[in-house]
């Protein structure tokens, strides 16, 4: 068994400043439900009357602990306080639980602070017993595979499968259990956000005849369309595995053994 | 490598991601957002980058520095290091780095071993500090900070070309990750996968008719399956495939056209997308006038052959 931790912050509207459930929290609850072998524990650090609680509990999270925070203590030595007694192999946060200034840092104070490693934004993850494996968007819409010895942290992406919706029996059937009754509150002031204003573009004098050129030479490849050129189904479908494999996107087969190429680059340089 | 130290300029340091291993469209948006930022806040641009991509990247930045670490990559704690250390070396006095997975992550971790402020998905600069973009149409004001990621539709004073270039090499050929392993494995079904992140899209439209061997294809190519207005109309693939101003805007690589005639709307779903190639038996389809490979022809006698050429180029491989 390993034990999972799962941290949930106070969810917000941003606009509004409404309780929601954090889009990346949530699917960390919806990710942490469909571990196998794992003993999960579900904690807020905060008041226990935080409604957007209730909200992960309708996600399926059978328990919520609630941990207090002193007036004087930050939240990542309160955290790691408790991180003692818990013993926790892998801890789960959401990614960021908004995306104003500075946000989305707890998780690697945590992971500075526990010296364990940072899997950062998984969409899913397989626990053995002293591994973890995810999977991670990479910003070239790849999707990679990470792997590292347990103990580790890993945040949830908000590219990570749906969480559904909230049930309102499990809202009902699920506990939220108080450490002690003294508690903070969650600030509802609602952030200064503004809509985003129009800003004009610096002029970029586009070249070319047509219309498509004029755009690509503002985008920046340079490589003029050619006409469109008549030819037989096989001369077609030559022209377009060649073109493929110009791009870098061969068949699938062979496109395998590049991926598993590169996966070697990077092991060696780990060595 | 000497790096003029002018009190009145400030020097910003860019961290491109290089995420598929080669410069993409990504990176060169995100270069352009940096010279415009540069240009915007009047500062000198250096940039950090893979030792073999230095010639490409020429005339981008005043100075370029390359590194041992391979391209295409993420090597997190590593890189840290290596940021960390040229800011140290050089006082850079701000880092910026993409709005992307990577970048997000490397600024919380410069962020918190440095204990310093950041601002993520930067659209606008202003006198009183960074404007940061929030969901779809907000912004927030932020104080200006040391660490941030630029928004791709970053938008500032027009960037002038960069007046002198030098070139620079950080040596960081160790590094500190023993755990953490990243492949480049395509993971899941890749033709149901959803349209908006896919690299590779191949789109139906009225023109294909034999959908097995759509499917097939789609398979043996492993590209991500997309269709028309039309074909989703008429119950042929499932409405989450559908590319278009009324569907899905793409933003794929590559995007392969079967028998669309590309309406404006469709149009409109691909306007993003790198190198489209057509294939319609109408010449003057408006679709060719977008494509990189232009091809009239029979959409379905190419989807066979393409289907019988590539099934036997697997087999070749395997």
């Amino acid at each position: 068994m390993v034990k999972v931790l799962v941290l949930l912050s106070a969810g917000r509207d941003e606009f509004s400043g409404k309780a929601v459930p954090s889009a990346s929290d949530a699917r960390a609850v919806k990710m942490a439900l469909n571990l196998k072998n794992a003993d999960v524990t579900y904690a807020h650090i905060g008041s226990a009357d935080e409604p957007s609680l209730r909200l992960y509990l309708g996600l399926g999270c059978p328990e919520i602990e609630v941990w207090t925070l002193e007036a004087d203590a930050s939240l990542s030595s309160t955290l790691s306080k408790h991180l003692e007694a818990i013993e926790a192999d892998l801890i789960l946060t959401g990614a960021a639980s908004s995306s104003m200034a500075s946000q989305g840092l707890l998780p690697y104070k945590l992971a500075s602070k526990l010296s364990r490693l940072l899997l950062p934004g998984v969409v899913s993850v397989d626990l053995e017993s002293s591994r973890i494996t995810g999977v991670c968007p990479a910003p070239d819409r790849t999707r990679r595979l990470i792997a590292a010895e347990l103990p580790a942290i890993a945040t949830v992406s908000p590219l990570a499968p749906d969480p559904g919706q909230v049930v309102q029996s499990w809202q009902r059937s699920g506990r939220i259990v108080r450490e002690t009754d003294t508690s903070i509150s969650v600030s509802k002031q609602v952030p200064n956000v503004a809509r985003r204003r129009f800003r004009a573009k610096p002029l970029t004098v586009p070249v070319g005849n047509r219309a498509w050129e004029r755009v690509r030479s503002v985008i920046g490849s340079v490589d003029v369309a050619p006409k469109a050129r008549a030819m037989s189904p096989e001369q077609a479908a030559q022209a377009i595995l060649s073109k493929l494999e110009d791009l870098g996107f061969a068949v699938a087969e062979s496109s395998a053994n590049d991926d598993a190429k590169k996966t070697k680059v990077g092991e060696d340089s780990n060595d | 490598m000497t790096l003029e130290k002018s009190d009145n300029l400030k020097h910003v340091l860019a961290v491109p991601d290089f995420a598929s291993g080669s410069i993409a469209r990504e990176d060169n948006l995100f270069i352009n957002a940096v010279a415009s930022f540069c240009a915007t806040v009047g500062a000198e641009f250096s940039m950090l980058a893979p030792r073999s991509f230095l010639e490409d990247l020429g005339k981008t930045a005043s100075l370029l520095i390359g590194c041992d670490l391979p391209p295409g990559v993420f090597q997190a704690d590593a890189l840290h290091g290596v940021i960390e250390a040229l800011v140290k070396q050089y006082g850079f006095h701000t880092v910026v780095f993409p709005s992307s997975e990577w970048g997000e992550d490397l600024v919380r971790r410069l962020s918190v071993s440095g204990n310093k402020a950041f601002a993520s998905c930067v659209g606008f600069v202003t006198e009183h500090g960074f404007v940061q973009h929030i969901g779809q149409d907000h912004e927030l004001l932020v104080a200006p900070c040391e660490l941030l990621t630029l928004s791709e539709q970053f938008v500032g004073a027009d960037a002038r070309a960069a007046p002198t270039q030098e070139i620079g090499f950080a040596s960081v050929s160790t590094c500190s990750v023993e755990f953490i392993e990243m492949g480049c494995e395509q993971l899941g079904d890749v033709t149901t996968a959803p349209l908006e992140s896919a690299r590779f899209i191949i789109a139906a439209g009225n023109g294909v008719t034999d959908w097995n061997s759509f499917g097939e294809l789609a398979k043996a190519l492993g590209a991500t399956v997309g269709a028309s207005r039309v074909v989703c109309d008429r119950g042929f693939l499932p409405r989450d495939r559908q590319v278009g101003s009324s569907g899905t805007l793409v933003s794929s690589r590559v995007y392969i056209a079967l028998g669309i005639s590309g309406a404006v709307q469709h149009l409109d779903g691909i306007h993003d997308v790198e190198f489209v190639i057509s294939v319609n038996s109408d010449p003057g389809a408006p679709i060719h006038s977008r494509a990189v490979l232009p091809i009239v022809a029979d959409a379905n006698a190419v989807v066979q052959h393409l289907l019988e050429a590539s099934v036997t180029k697997e087999h070749g491989h395997g």
